[in-house]
């Protein structure tokens, strides 16, 4: 326990307490609307790298342009659940009762629900030997970060209203 | 401020350990307060209170803090050294005070600025791979 608690106190020393404050603060107490925001944020620019390499590989002749189409296709969809998902999120942040909240957080979920047929479409197209391994990579970051904000809008549905959890080292 | 801290930090973290070390748990514990004390000056000024920062439960952020701070230093200076309770003792501060609602609201708006700059992103992606496609269309029609 004593080695997990030293690097934290001799950053503090060195720092000064208030960036140590500011910085746990903004990692332990950061409201469920800010966190999706910022993994929605995750999944764009996974999706960003996965466009970049498909364009990089349809450019070099290692994926053929319907497959680079066929996976851009999919990556449009989620730019557009993006445009949605930025509104939904605002309006999430914006709602001030707690019947509110939770029905845009179930806007918000639904949103997402609807990026698994793309993905699920990307996971279908069959990769050439020269582009499998980078691109499925590619992939599975992006639905590694659907994942994760899905997991975060859960605790808005839930109901729970958000709070700082009491924690002692 | 954050000088004063530190200043602090390095005359008495040397006195706590020493008074550990002679088993003097009840002067250890004093001089902790005291470092909480500081710390706790210096969590308002990140959170004043006349913004509106106070604890879910409708305690004064002080008084939560203060509470926190002498649990911490109970249990956490008994079983360990209490450098470890310094750290539980910053983990507290920060974790027990929450943002203001203009915290929150700022921190909201740089979240959805960075989300639509990573979106203007994707879709510049999306255009240049619809514009090489384009391009290649062309190029195999002349041929």
């Amino acid at each position: 326990m004593l080695k997990r608690i030293v690097p934290f106190v001799l950053a503090a020393l060195l720092l000064g307490l208030a960036p140590a404050l500011s910085g746990c603060a903004s990692a332990g107490t950061r409201p469920p609307d800010v966190a999706a925001a910022q993994i929605g944020t995750d999944v764009l620019k996974a999706t960003t790298l996965l466009q970049a390499e498909v364009n990089r590989l349809t450019a070099a002749g290692a994926l053929p342009v319907p497959l680079g189409t066929q996976i851009t296709d999919g990556n449009k969809v989620v730019s557009a659940k993006a445009g949605q998902l930025s509104t939904a999120l605002k309006a999430y942040h914006a709602a001030t009762s707690l019947a509110d909240r939770s029905a845009k957080a179930s806007e918000v979920q639904a949103l997402i629900t609807q990026l698994s047929g793309p993905l699920s479409s990307m996971l279908g197209v069959k990769l050439p030997d020269g582009a499998a391994q980078s691109l499925s990579r590619l992939i599975g970051g992006v639905m590694q970060a659907v994942g994760a904000i899905q997991a975060e809008v859960a605790k808005g549905l839930s109901g729970a209203l958000w709070r700082p959890q009491l924690q002692v080292a | 401020m954050i000088v004063s801290l530190r200043n602090y930090l390095d005359i008495i973290l040397p006195r706590i350990e020493r008074a550990e070390l002679e088993g003097n748990r009840q002067e250890a514990a004093r001089l902790l307060r005291l470092l909480s004390s500081v710390a706790l000056e210096q969590a308002d000024k990140l959170y004043p209170v006349s913004e509106g920062a106070q604890t879910m439960s409708g305690e004064s952020k002080a008084e939560k803090i203060v509470a926190g701070i002498n649990d911490a230093t109970e249990v956490l200076g008994t079983l360990v050294p209490s450098i470890a309770a310094i750290g539980g003792m910053v983990r507290l501060i920060a974790t027990v005070v929450r943002p203001t609602a203009a915290q929150q609201a700022q921190a909201f708006d740089a979240a959805i600025a960075e989300f639509d700059a990573a979106k203007a992103g994707l879709d510049a992606a999306i255009a240049g791979f619809e514009a090489a496609k384009a391009a290649a269309a062309a190029k195999a029609a002349e041929g």
